[in-house]
């Protein structure tokens, strides 16, 4: 091609390209061009009209024309530059001709390419959101259309200023500013409560001040508009963690994908509030990853606000302290105390026991600036027991049920003893009831020498926590024998759910013993304890022992509470799981049927979208990984599938479940010869039942197991050899002797090592000249 | 290098790919660079050089596979690819739809004579077509600004439609 030509054809495009076609033909005749380039810069823009349009081009996440560029024009705007880019949306800073001056605006719009039937609803609801506040510190909607492609944009108020903890340190602003600076914040946020809009998404970058010092918030674009008819429950549930945008500044109902409501604010609120006194995010040293936030902003308490004052690394902690106009000591003894508690009100895990409204939380700190006695009050004694509780993840869900059942149960008797005394008498028994196993387990918490400062509390373990337990229940409640049977049970349970099966069927045996010589004991608190019994003989591979209990808690369950009934139907999917442990094939049949059936009863008590329809699932899908019969595998591949998916829908983030069906998906792919696909699976279930269960937990024995083998399938057999070591080490620890597992391990080791010695010869064979 | 990383990768990515989940070119580009920036074996500073080298590698990959794919449709001429990278050419052979594939080879074919002309615009569409970048993304990989690159994109995007679009490629 020769270059000048070329030049005047490629200068006449690029002028011509943005234009109508009227006056496209204008220039092109006005520029007199040799007909051969006239021609050329005619087809060219043809073809930029959309004539050939490749294939390939679909692919590109920007397709133009449409996108939005400097210079560009949007309806009467001039877009001058990209101000944001987030997540779904850009923003631009864009001028209008008004009556002989320029007039300055900001212009949102989702990102080319990203439009979604959900990113555009969600785009609606911040227009929609936007038009019913009119509030001086809330950045205004000025305009809103469709562009030529048919995505919606909205003109807002252009504020010019920064962040308000930039702004803030950089004016170096003394505390007491910042404060004042904060309940304004809170007023405008508490307008748009007013006017059922929460916002859901405050952090500094979206509050601005101005150069004129006044504060703005910006960016509704993940709000929500509260219904006022049927209150937030008629949200979908699923909606927030999808508009999660921030995590830095999330709440934990945000984060573990609950409901929003105002609180949600609060909480957002609480976490500005501590960067703007402490100069340091509530859970900064979580940061690493979004996992670890998530899991810290749903189970960790942050630092005190005047310990991360005084406890910060120099030069920060000087430097913090300087753009208050103060020192770190001072700082943080003027933090100290109320400012601690009013911090811990509006950053409380749940969202009820935080301020109950933004209104509430700018009136304590307003109280606190004045000097005044805030209304907040510290944490009481039993809340600080289910905090300490909430900690231990892995057992607290079963716990804090158990201390449910416990109490029901207790109402429960007191209400049959009811039908005979006199109502008064009732109430009593029932009140005594609940009180006595509230203040037994407050008790406990009370003698953990560890849990009277907050900062060591981590120290203490769950496995001292039981242990002081059983020490406290062998001793205390000898003149209770129903009541300690069934906290001998739940200990068991504890340390089953722990892969302590030795303790477990101690305890649970212990407790078996106990009610079968009471007269009178609940056939049902039995039933439960045979289960708890029996599921850790099983653990510890002893099948024929656990067998019979099965067979007798299913007996007891079935004539007490009718077979549809949840416990009915555990105790029918756990008699299926033994036999099947045990494997002999004389039970095949029986196994099956028990299998199916206790999937029918947990999809009519349950419905299909449900943990225990899950469990079902996948235990009907190991049963057909076992048995083998031809398609088989296949079958087992779809059943687990399924079941990670409810698992995934019903637990969120990560669970040793997911991980149990992760890793049972890994072994069956690796037998369909997908040794790939496997490995990744192991790793992932390796990973999540060590953060959640622990590094010796018998889980992560099989997780390395099916490492091993997958990594043996791909030809990593050094990588294998280390699998099923480490594997053979937890086996070791929580597991008999006898345990068939021992042997497996043992043996699989001893061929490891054979074939690696064997391609080491073969290896250094090869290189040889 | 990081044409065979590329390559390695992919191959693992397909391997590996979950139900539902399609690993595109850009997916794999921008892939590879987390890895390697996780590994520190990149820095932030480096993320437009990445790109730059990426989309010469992706370009080579893509013509590879497409020729690979038309070898195999007209029953197979000489192999040339080493083996190893033949096996892994062959994982990605879902990569492009069969039109796509004759287009990556057309525009390859044509790309050396726009470079000629214009060898800016011809990174831009190396950059855009084989490593999925986006405007903004190229822009920040060419050290130019946004509004060069979307006026040599335009201009690109016209000449390779006028000589290689529609004509003898039948419409799907």
């Amino acid at each position: 091609m020769d270059r000048e030509r070329w030049q005047r054809i490629e200068a006449l495009f690029a002028d011509l390209a943005d234009r109508p076609a009227g006056e496209r033909a204008q220039r092109l005749a006005a520029a007199a061009l040799p007909a051969e380039e006239a021609r050329g810069v005619a087809e060219l823009l043809a073809a930029h009209d959309g004539e050939g349009r490749l294939a390939v081009e679909g692919r590109l996440r920007d397709d133009l024309p449409g996108a939005f560029v400097a210079g560009g024009r949007l309806g009467p705007y001039e877009l001058v530059e990209r101000i944001a880019v987030g997540g779904m949306g850009e923003v631009w800073l864009a001028e209008r001709d008004e009556a002989g001056y320029r007039r300055r605006v900001a212009v949102k719009r989702i990102r080319r390419g990203l439009e979604s039937e959900e990113l555009l609803a969600r785009f609606r609801v911040e227009r929609q959101a936007l038009a019913r506040l009119a509030h001086r510190s809330i950045a205004r909607l000025l305009d809103g259309g469709v562009d030529a492609e048919g995505v919606p944009y909205l003109v807002l108020e252009h504020v010019a200023g920064r962040p308000v903890s930039e702004a803030c340190d950089a004016a170096r602003l003394p505390l007491a500013r910042r404060l004042e600076l904060f309940e304004e914040i809170c007023r405008a946020v508490a307008y748009a409560h007013a006017n059922l809009v929460v916002h859901r998404d405050l952090k500094p970058s979206n509050i601005f001040l101005t150069e004129a010092g006044e504060v703005r918030l910006l960016d509704f674009g993940i709000a929500k508009i509260l219904d006022p008819e049927s209150a937030e429950t008629s949200q979908p549930r699923t909606r927030t963690r999808q508009a999660l945008a921030t995590p830095e500044y999330a709440s934990p109902e945000q984060v573990a994908g609950g409901v929003v409501t105002t609180a949600t604010d609060v909480h957002a609120l609480g976490a500005l509030l501590y960067e703007l006194a402490t100069g340091r995010r509530p859970f900064a040293e979580h940061e690493s990853s979004s996992l670890a936030l998530a899991r810290a902003i749903a189970e960790v308490e942050p630092p005190r606000a005047s310990e991360a004052a005084a406890r910060a690394a120099e030069p920060e902690r000087a430097a913090r302290a300087a753009a208050r106009r103060t020192t770190p000591r001072e700082l943080a003894r003027a933090l100290a105390g109320d400012f601690d508690t009013i911090l811990a009100t509006a950053l409380a895990k749940e969202p009820a026991r935080r301020y109950p409204s933004v209104e509430r939380l700018a009136e304590d700190v307003a109280r606190f600036r004045a000097g005044h006695t805030i209304r907040a009050r510290p944490d009481s004694l039993a809340y600080r027991f289910r905090k300490l509780v909430g900690r231990h993840r892995a057992a607290a869900a079963a716990l804090l049920l158990a201390l449910v059942a416990l109490l029901a149960a207790g109402v429960e008797t007191a209400r049959q003893s009811a039908i005979a005394a006199r109502e008064r008498d009732a109430a009593r028994r029932e009140r005594d009831a609940a009180r006595e196993v509230t203040e037994f387990l407050v008790s406990l918490f009370e003698a953990d020498p560890y849990a009277e400062r907050g900062r060591t509390r981590d120290a203490t373990t769950l496995g001292e926590f039981l242990a002081a337990s059983e020490e406290a229940v062998r001793t205390e409640l000898t003149d209770r024998p129903a009541l300690r049977a069934r906290l001998l049970t739940l200990l068991g349970r504890l340390h089953a759910n722990l892969g302590r099966h030795d303790p477990a069927v101690t305890l649970a045996g212990e407790a078996v013993a106990a009610l079968r010589a009471l007269p009178g004991a609940a056939p049902r608190d039995l039933a439960e304890s045979l289960n708890i019994l029996a599921t850790a003989l099983q653990e510890r591979g002893d099948f024929d022992a656990a067998e019979p209990l099965f067979r007798e808690a299913l007996a007891l369950r079935v004539a007490e509470l009718g077979e549809l009934h949840e416990e009915s139907a555990e105790s029918v999917n756990n008699l299926a799981v033994v036999l099947s442990l045990r494997g002999r094939e004389a039970d095949q049949d029986e196994v099956e049927r028990l299998l199916r059936r206790g999937l029918e009863l947990r999809r009519r008590l349950s419905g299909e979208d449900h943990l225990d329809t899950a469990q079902s699932v996948n235990n009907l899908a190991v049963f057909y990984y076992q048995r083998r019969s031809p398609g088989d595998l296949e079958l087992a591949e779809r059943h687990l599938r399924e079941a990670l998916a409810i698992r995934e829908r019903q637990l969120g983030l990560e669970h040793p479940w997911i991980a149990n069906s992760r890793s049972n998906l890994g072994n069956v792919l690796l037998d369909l010869g997908r040794a790939g696909a496997a490995e990744p699976l192991f790793r992932e279930a390796i990973r999540v039942w060590t953060a959640t269960l622990g590094a010796e937990h018998p889980r992560v024995s099989s997780g390395l197991w099916g490492l091993s083998r997958a990594l043996e399938a791909r030809g990593d057999l050094a990588g294998a050899l280390e699998a099923a070591r480490r594997s053979a080490a937890i086996d070791a620890a929580t597991l008999a002797d006898a345990h068939p597992h021992r042997a497996d391990a043992a043996e699989r080791i001893a061929a490891l090592e054979a074939s690696l010695a064997t391609a080491g010869a073969a290896g250094s064979g090869r290189s040889a000249p | 290098m990081l044409y065979d990383e590329l390559r390695a990768l992919a191959r693992r990515l397909m391997e590996s790919e979950r139900e539902g989940h399609t690993l595109t070119p850009t997916a794999l580009v921008h892939e590879a660079y987390l890895r390697l920036s996780r590994e520190r074996r990149i820095g932030v500073e480096d993320r437009g050089e990445f790109f730059a080298v990426a989309a010469t590698a992706m370009r080579r990959i893509l013509v590879e596979s497409a020729r690979r794919r038309r070898r195999v449709k007209r029953g197979g001429e000489a192999e040339r690819v080493p083996l190893e990278a033949a096996e892994e050419l062959e994982a990605l052979d879902g990569w492009l739809s069969d039109r796509e594939a004759e287009e990556i080879l057309a525009i390859d074919a044509a790309l050396d004579r726009l470079g000629e002309v214009t060898p800016r615009a011809r990174r831009v569409v190396e950059l855009r077509v084989f490593a999925g970048l986006t405007l903004d993304e190229t822009a920040a990989a060419l050290a130019v600004n946004e509004k060069t690159v979307r006026r040599d994109w335009l201009l690109a995007r016209a000449w390779l439609r006028r000589e290689i679009g529609g004509g003898e490629l039948a419409a799907e």
